[in-house]
Protein backbone atom coordinates (compact mmCIF):
# COMPACT_ATOMS: atom_id res chain seq x y z
CA UNK A 1 0.00 0.00 0.00
CA UNK A 2 1.33 3.56 -0.75
CA UNK A 3 1.75 6.10 1.65
CA UNK A 4 -1.17 7.66 0.24
CA UNK A 5 -3.73 5.08 0.26
CA UNK A 6 -3.51 4.52 3.85
CA UNK A 7 -7.42 3.50 5.30
CA UNK A 8 -7.67 4.33 9.09
CA UNK A 9 -10.68 5.93 11.33
CA UNK A 10 -7.42 7.70 13.05
CA UNK A 11 -6.56 11.70 12.26
CA UNK A 12 -3.51 11.21 9.50
CA UNK A 13 -1.88 13.68 11.27
CA UNK A 14 -2.51 14.54 14.94
CA UNK A 15 -0.07 17.09 17.74
CA UNK A 16 -0.81 16.47 21.30
CA UNK A 17 0.78 19.45 23.17
CA UNK A 18 3.50 20.26 20.47
CA UNK A 19 6.12 22.36 22.21
CA UNK A 20 9.00 24.03 19.96
CA UNK A 21 11.62 25.73 21.70
CA UNK A 22 15.13 27.44 20.42
CA UNK A 23 16.67 27.71 23.21
CA UNK A 24 14.98 29.85 25.98
CA UNK A 25 12.10 31.09 23.09
CA UNK A 26 9.42 29.17 22.97
CA UNK A 27 8.07 29.34 19.71
CA UNK A 28 4.91 27.06 19.56
CA UNK A 29 3.20 25.99 23.42
CA UNK A 30 1.43 23.27 24.09
CA UNK A 31 0.00 22.85 20.46
CA UNK A 32 -3.19 20.41 19.82
CA UNK A 33 -3.99 20.28 16.39
CA UNK A 34 -5.43 17.57 14.07
CA UNK A 35 -5.60 16.72 10.10
CA UNK A 36 -8.00 14.42 9.06
CA UNK A 37 -7.27 12.05 6.25
CA UNK A 38 -7.85 13.62 2.98
CA UNK A 39 -8.39 17.34 4.81
CA UNK A 40 -7.30 20.28 4.08
CA UNK A 41 -6.34 22.36 7.13
CA UNK A 42 -5.13 25.77 7.45
CA UNK A 43 -3.08 26.95 10.57
CA UNK A 44 -3.02 31.00 10.49
CA UNK A 45 -2.16 33.60 12.10
CA UNK A 46 0.07 37.26 12.46
CA UNK A 47 3.85 36.96 11.54
CA UNK A 48 5.78 35.20 14.90
CA UNK A 49 2.76 33.22 15.87
CA UNK A 50 4.79 29.89 15.43
CA UNK A 51 3.22 28.75 12.46
CA UNK A 52 6.65 27.87 10.53
CA UNK A 53 8.13 26.65 13.63
CA UNK A 54 5.17 24.28 14.65
CA UNK A 55 5.69 22.97 10.33
CA UNK A 56 9.43 22.31 10.83
CA UNK A 57 9.36 21.19 14.56
CA UNK A 58 6.67 18.32 13.00
CA UNK A 59 8.67 16.97 10.61
CA UNK A 60 11.71 16.99 13.48
CA UNK A 61 14.37 20.21 11.74
CA UNK A 62 13.31 22.33 14.70
CA UNK A 63 13.85 21.35 18.34
CA UNK A 64 10.36 19.53 19.67
CA UNK A 65 8.69 18.02 22.81
CA UNK A 66 4.91 16.70 22.69
CA UNK A 67 3.70 14.05 20.93
CA UNK A 68 2.94 13.87 17.31
CA UNK A 69 0.87 10.68 15.76
CA UNK A 70 0.62 9.45 12.19
CA UNK A 71 -3.01 7.76 11.71
CA UNK A 72 -2.60 6.70 15.25
CA UNK A 73 1.15 5.57 15.74
CA UNK A 74 3.11 7.56 17.66
CA UNK A 75 5.86 8.71 15.36
CA UNK A 76 7.68 11.58 18.05
CA UNK A 77 10.59 9.78 18.02
CA UNK A 78 10.81 9.38 14.31
CA UNK A 79 13.70 11.28 12.32
CA UNK A 80 13.07 13.76 9.66
CA UNK A 81 14.10 10.89 7.30
CA UNK A 82 11.84 8.28 9.02
CA UNK A 83 8.55 10.28 9.04
CA UNK A 84 9.66 11.35 5.21
CA UNK A 85 9.18 7.59 4.65
CA UNK A 86 6.01 6.91 6.06
CA UNK A 87 4.13 9.09 3.97
CA UNK A 88 4.71 13.29 5.91
CA UNK A 89 6.45 15.60 3.91
CA UNK A 90 7.03 19.34 4.00
CA UNK A 91 7.43 21.85 1.48
CA UNK A 92 9.10 24.82 3.54
CA UNK A 93 8.94 28.82 3.62
CA UNK A 94 11.19 30.20 0.73
CA UNK A 95 11.20 27.71 -1.69
CA UNK A 96 14.52 26.18 -0.63
CA UNK A 97 14.96 24.73 -3.61
CA UNK A 98 18.39 22.99 -4.63
CA UNK A 99 19.26 25.84 -6.61
CA UNK A 100 23.03 24.53 -7.65
CA UNK A 101 20.60 21.03 -8.81
CA UNK A 102 18.33 21.03 -11.80
CA UNK A 103 14.91 20.89 -12.18
CA UNK A 104 14.98 16.92 -13.00
CA UNK A 105 17.53 16.51 -10.43
CA UNK A 106 15.65 18.03 -7.80
CA UNK A 107 12.00 15.92 -8.60
CA UNK A 108 14.22 13.04 -8.60
CA UNK A 109 15.75 13.80 -5.31
CA UNK A 110 12.40 14.21 -3.94
CA UNK A 111 11.32 11.07 -5.20
CA UNK A 112 14.29 9.37 -3.78
CA UNK A 113 12.37 7.13 -1.36
CA UNK A 114 9.70 6.31 -3.78
CA UNK A 115 11.68 5.26 -6.54
CA UNK A 116 9.34 2.43 -8.26
CA UNK A 117 6.25 5.16 -8.75
CA UNK A 118 8.53 7.91 -9.07
CA UNK A 119 8.08 8.29 -12.91
CA UNK A 120 4.66 8.14 -12.66
CA UNK A 121 4.20 10.88 -9.94
CA UNK A 122 6.99 13.04 -11.73
CA UNK A 123 4.64 13.04 -14.67
CA UNK A 124 1.24 13.22 -13.19
CA UNK A 125 3.12 16.98 -11.49
CA UNK A 126 4.62 17.59 -14.77
CA UNK A 127 1.03 17.99 -15.79
CA UNK A 128 -0.23 19.68 -13.12
CA UNK A 129 3.02 22.31 -13.41
CA UNK A 130 3.56 22.24 -17.46
CA UNK A 131 6.50 25.45 -17.19
CA UNK A 132 8.62 22.73 -15.14
CA UNK A 133 8.70 20.55 -18.03
CA UNK A 134 9.70 23.26 -20.02
CA UNK A 135 12.44 23.94 -17.37
CA UNK A 136 13.20 20.39 -16.91
CA UNK A 137 17.22 20.38 -17.46
CA UNK A 138 17.71 24.37 -16.38
CA UNK A 139 19.27 24.78 -13.26
CA UNK A 140 16.80 26.03 -10.42
CA UNK A 141 18.00 28.38 -9.03
CA UNK A 142 17.27 30.44 -12.60
CA UNK A 143 14.22 29.54 -12.26
CA UNK A 144 11.41 32.21 -12.01
CA UNK A 145 10.11 32.87 -7.70
CA UNK A 146 6.87 31.19 -8.68
CA UNK A 147 8.58 28.47 -10.62
CA UNK A 148 10.61 27.65 -7.74
CA UNK A 149 7.58 27.54 -5.61
CA UNK A 150 6.33 25.12 -8.01
CA UNK A 151 9.07 23.09 -7.80
CA UNK A 152 9.36 22.76 -3.94
CA UNK A 153 5.70 21.77 -4.00
CA UNK A 154 6.71 19.28 -6.83
CA UNK A 155 9.64 17.91 -4.94
CA UNK A 156 7.62 17.43 -1.88
CA UNK A 157 5.13 15.51 -3.27
CA UNK A 158 7.45 13.18 -5.79
CA UNK A 159 8.01 11.75 -1.67
CA UNK A 160 4.41 9.92 -3.08
CA UNK A 161 3.21 11.35 0.48
CA UNK A 162 -0.16 10.74 2.39
CA UNK A 163 0.65 13.87 4.26
CA UNK A 164 2.01 17.22 2.94
CA UNK A 165 2.41 20.33 5.37
CA UNK A 166 2.82 23.66 3.23
CA UNK A 167 3.75 26.48 4.35
CA UNK A 168 3.27 30.16 2.75
CA UNK A 169 3.26 28.48 -0.84
CA UNK A 170 1.79 32.06 -2.04
CA UNK A 171 4.43 34.07 -0.47
CA UNK A 172 5.47 36.56 -3.20
CA UNK A 173 4.05 35.28 -6.04
CA UNK A 174 1.83 36.81 -8.91
CA UNK A 175 -1.99 36.53 -8.81
CA UNK A 176 -1.81 34.48 -11.84
CA UNK A 177 0.87 31.98 -10.04
CA UNK A 178 -1.21 32.24 -6.60
CA UNK A 179 -4.16 30.51 -8.77
CA UNK A 180 -2.01 27.66 -10.03
CA UNK A 181 -0.50 27.53 -6.71
CA UNK A 182 -3.95 27.18 -5.13
CA UNK A 183 -5.66 25.01 -7.93
CA UNK A 184 -2.92 22.30 -7.30
CA UNK A 185 -3.71 22.52 -3.38
CA UNK A 186 -7.36 21.68 -4.25
CA UNK A 187 -6.16 18.92 -6.21
CA UNK A 188 -4.36 17.66 -3.78
CA UNK A 189 -7.50 16.37 -1.82
CA UNK A 190 -8.51 14.23 -4.84
CA UNK A 191 -4.68 12.45 -4.81
CA UNK A 192 -5.93 11.92 -1.17
CA UNK A 193 -3.20 13.72 0.43
CA UNK A 194 -3.79 15.57 3.58
CA UNK A 195 -2.62 19.19 3.91
CA UNK A 196 -1.97 21.22 6.81
CA UNK A 197 -1.31 24.55 4.90
CA UNK A 198 0.29 27.61 6.14
CA UNK A 199 -0.81 30.61 4.79
CA UNK A 200 -0.40 34.53 4.34
CA UNK A 201 -3.55 34.94 2.13
CA UNK A 202 -5.67 33.99 4.85
CA UNK A 203 -9.27 34.14 2.81
CA UNK A 204 -7.72 32.17 0.03
CA UNK A 205 -6.67 29.53 2.08
CA UNK A 206 -9.40 28.90 4.29
CA UNK A 207 -12.08 28.93 0.63
CA UNK A 208 -9.65 26.04 -0.07
CA UNK A 209 -9.79 24.18 3.69
CA UNK A 210 -12.05 22.18 5.28
CA UNK A 211 -11.16 23.49 8.60
CA UNK A 212 -8.62 25.87 10.30
CA UNK A 213 -6.70 26.77 13.17
CA UNK A 214 -5.52 30.03 14.41
CA UNK A 215 -2.23 30.34 16.24
CA UNK A 216 -0.77 33.48 17.95
CA UNK A 217 2.05 33.87 20.25
CA UNK A 218 2.69 30.60 19.96
CA UNK A 219 -0.81 29.05 21.33
CA UNK A 220 -4.08 27.87 19.16
CA UNK A 221 -6.36 30.60 20.09
CA UNK A 222 -9.11 29.25 18.13
CA UNK A 223 -10.58 26.63 16.10
CA UNK A 224 -13.56 25.98 13.86
CA UNK A 225 -14.68 24.95 10.07
CA UNK A 226 -13.30 27.23 7.40
CA UNK A 227 -16.64 28.56 7.16
CA UNK A 228 -16.87 29.56 10.91
CA UNK A 229 -13.87 31.61 10.56
CA UNK A 230 -14.26 33.24 7.72
CA UNK A 231 -17.12 34.93 9.17
CA UNK A 232 -16.24 35.17 12.74
CA UNK A 233 -16.66 38.95 13.19
CA UNK A 234 -13.16 38.73 16.04
CA UNK A 235 -10.82 37.36 13.64
CA UNK A 236 -11.89 39.53 11.00
CA UNK A 237 -11.16 41.94 13.07
CA UNK A 238 -7.89 40.51 13.43
CA UNK A 239 -6.07 39.82 10.35
CA UNK A 240 -8.95 41.96 7.78
CA UNK A 241 -9.50 45.62 10.08
CA UNK A 242 -12.87 44.94 9.29
CA UNK A 243 -15.53 45.65 12.21
CA UNK A 244 -18.02 43.66 12.71
CA UNK B 1 60.23 28.40 -25.38
CA UNK B 2 57.26 25.84 -26.78
CA UNK B 3 58.46 22.83 -24.97
CA UNK B 4 59.17 24.99 -21.79
CA UNK B 5 55.55 26.10 -21.73
CA UNK B 6 54.43 22.48 -22.26
CA UNK B 7 56.92 21.10 -19.48
CA UNK B 8 55.71 23.61 -17.23
CA UNK B 9 52.10 23.36 -17.89
CA UNK B 10 52.25 19.06 -17.29
CA UNK B 11 53.92 20.10 -14.02
CA UNK B 12 51.40 22.51 -13.00
CA UNK B 13 48.62 19.51 -13.86
CA UNK B 14 50.23 17.26 -11.90
CA UNK B 15 50.45 19.54 -9.30
CA UNK B 16 47.01 20.67 -9.15
CA UNK B 17 46.19 17.48 -9.44
CA UNK B 18 46.87 16.44 -6.23
CA UNK B 19 45.82 19.67 -4.73
CA UNK B 20 42.43 19.57 -6.34
CA UNK B 21 41.79 15.99 -5.49
CA UNK B 22 42.87 16.49 -1.30
CA UNK B 23 41.06 20.01 -1.52
CA UNK B 24 37.59 18.01 -2.72
CA UNK B 25 37.84 15.71 0.08
CA UNK B 26 38.31 18.77 2.53
CA UNK B 27 35.24 20.45 0.46
CA UNK B 28 32.49 16.90 0.55
CA UNK B 29 32.79 17.08 4.24
CA UNK B 30 32.79 20.78 4.72
CA UNK B 31 29.40 20.39 2.38
CA UNK B 32 28.00 18.16 4.55
CA UNK B 33 28.70 19.38 8.18
CA UNK B 34 29.89 22.97 7.64
CA UNK B 35 33.99 22.32 8.87
CA UNK B 36 37.27 21.75 7.76
CA UNK B 37 38.91 18.88 8.46
CA UNK B 38 41.96 19.45 9.67
CA UNK B 39 42.86 15.95 10.07
CA UNK B 40 42.76 15.32 6.41
CA UNK B 41 46.26 15.18 6.21
CA UNK B 42 46.67 12.76 8.71
CA UNK B 43 44.85 10.60 6.61
CA UNK B 44 47.66 11.16 3.62
CA UNK B 45 49.94 9.58 6.12
CA UNK B 46 47.65 6.96 7.33
CA UNK B 47 48.22 5.88 3.50
CA UNK B 48 51.40 5.67 3.68
CA UNK B 49 52.41 3.85 7.10
CA UNK B 50 49.66 1.15 5.44
CA UNK B 51 51.63 1.10 1.87
CA UNK B 52 54.90 0.52 3.86
CA UNK B 53 53.40 -2.19 5.92
CA UNK B 54 51.34 -3.89 3.50
CA UNK B 55 54.27 -3.47 0.75
CA UNK B 56 57.57 -4.10 2.63
CA UNK B 57 56.16 -6.02 6.19
CA UNK B 58 53.68 -8.26 4.48
CA UNK B 59 55.27 -8.48 0.94
CA UNK B 60 52.03 -8.04 -0.67
CA UNK B 61 53.10 -6.90 -4.62
CA UNK B 62 53.33 -2.97 -4.62
CA UNK B 63 49.72 -2.06 -6.81
CA UNK B 64 47.82 -4.58 -4.90
CA UNK B 65 49.31 -2.77 -1.62
CA UNK B 66 48.73 0.67 -2.74
CA UNK B 67 44.55 -0.32 -3.32
CA UNK B 68 44.67 -1.72 -0.08
CA UNK B 69 46.41 1.21 1.06
CA UNK B 70 43.41 3.41 -0.65
CA UNK B 71 40.83 0.87 1.21
CA UNK B 72 42.40 1.96 4.54
CA UNK B 73 42.27 5.23 4.24
CA UNK B 74 38.65 5.48 3.14
CA UNK B 75 37.83 3.05 6.05
CA UNK B 76 39.39 5.40 8.73
CA UNK B 77 37.72 8.52 7.73
CA UNK B 78 34.48 6.74 8.23
CA UNK B 79 35.63 5.49 11.50
CA UNK B 80 36.72 8.68 12.32
CA UNK B 81 33.42 10.00 11.40
CA UNK B 82 31.54 7.66 13.90
CA UNK B 83 33.94 7.74 16.89
CA UNK B 84 35.31 11.28 16.71
CA UNK B 85 32.61 13.44 14.80
CA UNK B 86 29.49 12.09 14.93
CA UNK B 87 29.46 12.62 18.97
CA UNK B 88 29.94 16.25 18.38
CA UNK B 89 27.27 16.61 15.75
CA UNK B 90 25.17 19.65 15.88
CA UNK B 91 27.60 21.26 18.26
CA UNK B 92 29.21 24.95 17.77
CA UNK B 93 31.43 25.08 15.11
CA UNK B 94 34.43 25.53 17.57
CA UNK B 95 33.65 22.30 19.15
CA UNK B 96 33.90 20.73 15.54
CA UNK B 97 37.21 22.31 14.35
CA UNK B 98 38.72 21.60 18.11
CA UNK B 99 37.86 17.86 17.25
CA UNK B 100 39.30 18.09 14.21
CA UNK B 101 42.49 19.65 15.53
CA UNK B 102 42.39 16.89 18.61
CA UNK B 103 42.51 14.38 15.91
CA UNK B 104 45.17 15.57 14.35
CA UNK B 105 47.45 15.74 17.29
CA UNK B 106 46.19 12.41 18.56
CA UNK B 107 47.41 10.83 15.32
CA UNK B 108 51.08 13.00 15.03
CA UNK B 109 51.06 11.43 18.73
CA UNK B 110 50.41 7.73 17.63
CA UNK B 111 52.44 7.88 14.52
CA UNK B 112 55.59 9.09 16.38
CA UNK B 113 55.94 6.48 19.64
CA UNK B 114 53.86 3.50 17.87
CA UNK B 115 55.48 4.02 14.52
CA UNK B 116 58.32 6.16 14.15
CA UNK B 117 59.44 9.95 14.85
CA UNK B 118 62.13 10.26 11.79
CA UNK B 119 61.09 9.69 8.08
CA UNK B 120 60.34 5.83 6.84
CA UNK B 121 61.40 5.24 3.18
CA UNK B 122 59.06 3.26 1.07
CA UNK B 123 60.36 1.23 -1.54
CA UNK B 124 59.06 2.78 -4.80
CA UNK B 125 59.32 0.37 -8.01
CA UNK B 126 62.04 2.38 -10.52
CA UNK B 127 59.68 2.60 -13.38
CA UNK B 128 57.36 4.43 -11.38
CA UNK B 129 59.91 7.20 -11.02
CA UNK B 130 61.81 6.43 -14.48
CA UNK B 131 61.31 9.30 -16.88
CA UNK B 132 60.93 9.17 -20.91
CA UNK B 133 61.77 12.51 -23.84
CA UNK B 134 58.83 13.22 -25.87
CA UNK B 135 59.73 16.33 -28.66
CA UNK B 136 61.71 18.15 -26.27
CA UNK B 137 59.49 17.34 -22.80
CA UNK B 138 61.05 15.18 -20.14
CA UNK B 139 57.87 13.60 -18.63
CA UNK B 140 57.80 11.29 -16.07
CA UNK B 141 55.73 8.36 -15.07
CA UNK B 142 54.36 9.34 -11.96
CA UNK B 143 53.51 12.74 -13.71
CA UNK B 144 51.37 11.09 -16.10
CA UNK B 145 50.26 8.35 -12.92
CA UNK B 146 49.51 11.93 -11.17
CA UNK B 147 47.46 13.58 -14.33
CA UNK B 148 45.56 9.84 -15.09
CA UNK B 149 44.67 8.99 -11.41
CA UNK B 150 43.45 12.56 -11.09
CA UNK B 151 41.22 13.10 -14.39
CA UNK B 152 40.04 9.89 -13.67
CA UNK B 153 38.85 10.50 -10.18
CA UNK B 154 37.28 13.21 -10.90
CA UNK B 155 35.29 11.78 -13.96
CA UNK B 156 34.33 8.88 -11.27
CA UNK B 157 33.33 11.77 -8.67
CA UNK B 158 31.15 13.50 -11.71
CA UNK B 159 29.54 10.38 -11.99
CA UNK B 160 29.02 9.26 -8.80
CA UNK B 161 27.45 13.21 -7.83
CA UNK B 162 25.54 13.53 -10.95
CA UNK B 163 23.71 10.59 -11.45
CA UNK B 164 23.57 8.34 -7.76
CA UNK B 165 21.09 9.08 -5.33
CA UNK B 166 23.75 9.79 -2.45
CA UNK B 167 25.73 11.86 -4.72
CA UNK B 168 22.65 13.98 -5.61
CA UNK B 169 21.70 14.26 -1.70
CA UNK B 170 25.46 15.51 -1.47
CA UNK B 171 25.54 18.14 -3.52
CA UNK B 172 22.24 19.03 -2.57
CA UNK B 173 23.30 18.97 0.99
CA UNK B 174 26.48 21.57 0.08
CA UNK B 175 23.63 23.91 -0.25
CA UNK B 176 20.97 23.20 2.50
CA UNK B 177 21.88 19.65 4.62
CA UNK B 178 18.36 20.15 6.80
CA UNK B 179 16.17 20.49 3.80
CA UNK B 180 18.12 17.53 1.90
CA UNK B 181 16.90 15.39 4.91
CA UNK B 182 13.27 16.27 4.04
CA UNK B 183 14.15 14.24 0.57
CA UNK B 184 13.92 10.88 3.60
CA UNK B 185 17.95 10.04 2.76
CA UNK B 186 19.24 9.08 6.25
CA UNK B 187 21.60 11.89 7.00
CA UNK B 188 24.12 9.37 8.70
CA UNK B 189 24.28 7.91 5.24
CA UNK B 190 26.01 11.10 3.41
CA UNK B 191 27.94 12.05 5.68
CA UNK B 192 29.14 8.83 6.13
CA UNK B 193 29.89 8.32 2.37
CA UNK B 194 31.41 12.01 2.49
CA UNK B 195 33.86 10.94 4.73
CA UNK B 196 34.56 7.63 3.14
CA UNK B 197 35.03 9.64 -0.16
CA UNK B 198 37.00 11.96 1.53
CA UNK B 199 39.12 9.44 3.08
CA UNK B 200 39.74 7.58 -0.45
CA UNK B 201 40.73 11.14 -1.95
CA UNK B 202 43.31 11.61 0.88
CA UNK B 203 44.51 8.22 -0.11
CA UNK B 204 44.46 9.11 -3.56
CA UNK B 205 47.04 12.18 -2.82
CA UNK B 206 48.49 10.47 -0.33
CA UNK B 207 49.96 7.81 -2.65
CA UNK B 208 51.28 9.81 -5.28
CA UNK B 209 52.53 12.45 -2.33
CA UNK B 210 54.79 9.42 -1.11
CA UNK B 211 55.47 7.97 -4.28
CA UNK B 212 57.48 11.72 -4.67
CA UNK B 213 59.27 11.92 -1.94
CA UNK B 214 59.90 8.42 -1.17
CA UNK B 215 59.39 8.53 2.76
CA UNK B 216 56.73 8.67 4.95
CA UNK B 217 56.86 10.71 8.57
CA UNK B 218 54.43 11.58 11.39
CA UNK B 219 54.13 15.12 9.71
CA UNK B 220 53.60 14.77 6.03
CA UNK B 221 50.12 15.45 5.56
CA UNK B 222 50.74 19.38 7.12
CA UNK B 223 51.38 21.48 4.53
CA UNK B 224 49.56 19.85 1.35
CA UNK B 225 46.21 19.70 3.20
CA UNK B 226 47.25 23.41 4.20
CA UNK B 227 47.60 23.95 0.58
CA UNK B 228 44.36 22.30 -0.40
CA UNK B 229 42.61 24.35 2.49
CA UNK B 230 43.78 27.32 0.91
CA UNK B 231 42.38 26.07 -2.55
CA UNK B 232 39.12 25.39 -1.19
CA UNK B 233 38.63 28.86 0.13
CA UNK B 234 40.05 30.19 -3.16
CA UNK B 235 37.31 28.23 -5.00
CA UNK B 236 34.84 28.85 -2.68
CA UNK B 237 33.77 27.10 0.92
CA UNK B 238 31.01 24.48 0.34
CA UNK B 239 32.03 24.53 -3.44
CA UNK B 240 33.02 21.11 -5.26
CA UNK B 241 33.93 22.32 -8.62
CA UNK B 242 35.16 25.20 -6.87
CA UNK B 243 37.76 23.25 -4.61
CA UNK B 244 38.96 21.38 -8.05
CA UNK B 245 39.41 24.85 -9.54
CA UNK B 246 41.44 26.19 -6.50
CA UNK B 247 43.45 23.14 -6.84
CA UNK B 248 44.81 23.52 -10.28
CA UNK B 249 45.35 27.08 -9.87
CA UNK B 250 46.99 27.12 -6.39
CA UNK B 251 49.09 24.33 -8.34
CA UNK B 252 49.50 26.46 -11.84
CA UNK B 253 50.75 29.43 -9.54
CA UNK B 254 52.90 27.65 -7.73
CA UNK B 255 54.87 26.17 -10.87
CA UNK B 256 54.60 29.42 -13.00
CA UNK B 257 56.57 31.14 -10.02
CA UNK B 258 59.18 28.66 -9.90
CA UNK B 259 59.95 28.74 -12.98
CA UNK B 260 59.62 32.35 -13.50
CA UNK B 261 60.91 33.85 -10.35
CA UNK B 262 65.01 34.87 -10.33
CA UNK B 263 66.67 32.45 -7.99
CA UNK B 264 66.93 35.14 -5.23
CA UNK B 265 63.12 35.36 -4.79
CA UNK B 266 62.73 32.07 -4.72
CA UNK B 267 62.52 31.87 -1.07
CA UNK B 268 59.35 34.39 -0.73
CA UNK B 269 57.57 31.65 -3.47
CA UNK B 270 54.76 30.79 -1.28
CA UNK B 271 54.36 34.69 0.14
CA UNK B 272 53.87 36.16 -3.36
CA UNK B 273 51.33 33.07 -3.91
CA UNK B 274 49.49 33.67 -1.03
CA UNK B 275 49.87 37.48 -1.44
CA UNK B 276 48.27 36.60 -5.37
CA UNK B 277 45.71 34.60 -3.56
CA UNK B 278 44.89 37.24 -0.98
CA UNK B 279 44.04 40.13 -3.40
CA UNK B 280 41.88 37.35 -5.38
CA UNK B 281 40.00 37.08 -2.34
CA UNK B 282 39.73 40.49 -1.47
CA UNK B 283 37.86 40.94 -4.88
CA UNK B 284 35.89 38.36 -4.34
CA UNK B 285 35.40 37.57 -0.95
CA UNK B 286 33.38 34.09 -1.14
CA UNK B 287 36.22 32.87 -3.25
CA UNK B 288 36.11 32.21 -7.44
CA UNK B 289 32.41 29.35 -7.09
CA UNK B 290 31.61 30.49 -3.71
CA UNK B 291 27.99 31.58 -2.83
CA UNK B 292 27.13 34.70 -1.37
CA UNK B 293 25.21 32.90 1.45
CA UNK B 294 24.99 29.41 2.51
CA UNK B 295 22.02 28.21 4.14
CA UNK B 296 22.87 25.08 6.85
Amino acid sequence: MSASEKHTTDPALELRGVTISYGAIRAARSVDLTVGAGEIVTLIGPNGAGKSSTLMGTVGLAPRGGAVLMYGEDVSNASTEQLVRKGLTLSPEGRRIFGNLSVAENLRLGGATARKTAGETEERLLDAFPKLRARYGQQAGTLSGGEQQMLAIARALMSNPSIVLLDEPSLGLAPKIVDTIFETIEQLRTWKISVLLVEQDIERALEVSDRGYVMSHGEIQMTGTSNELLTNANLKEMFFGENA
Amino acid sequence: MSELVAQQVLNALALGGVYALLGLGLAMVFSVLGMINFAHGELMTFTGYALIFLSATLGWPFFLAVFAAFAVAAASAALIERVAFRPVRGASLTTMLLTTFAISSILHVVFQNFISPRPIAVAIPDWLTSTAQFSGLRIGMLQCISLGVTVVALIGLTVFLRFSITGLAMRAAAQDFSITRLMGIPANRVIVTAFAISGLLAGLSGFLWVAQRGSVDPLMGFVPVLKAFIAVVLGGLGSLPGAVLGGFLLGFLEVLLRAMLPSELLPFRDAISLSIIITILVLRPNGLLGRAEAVR
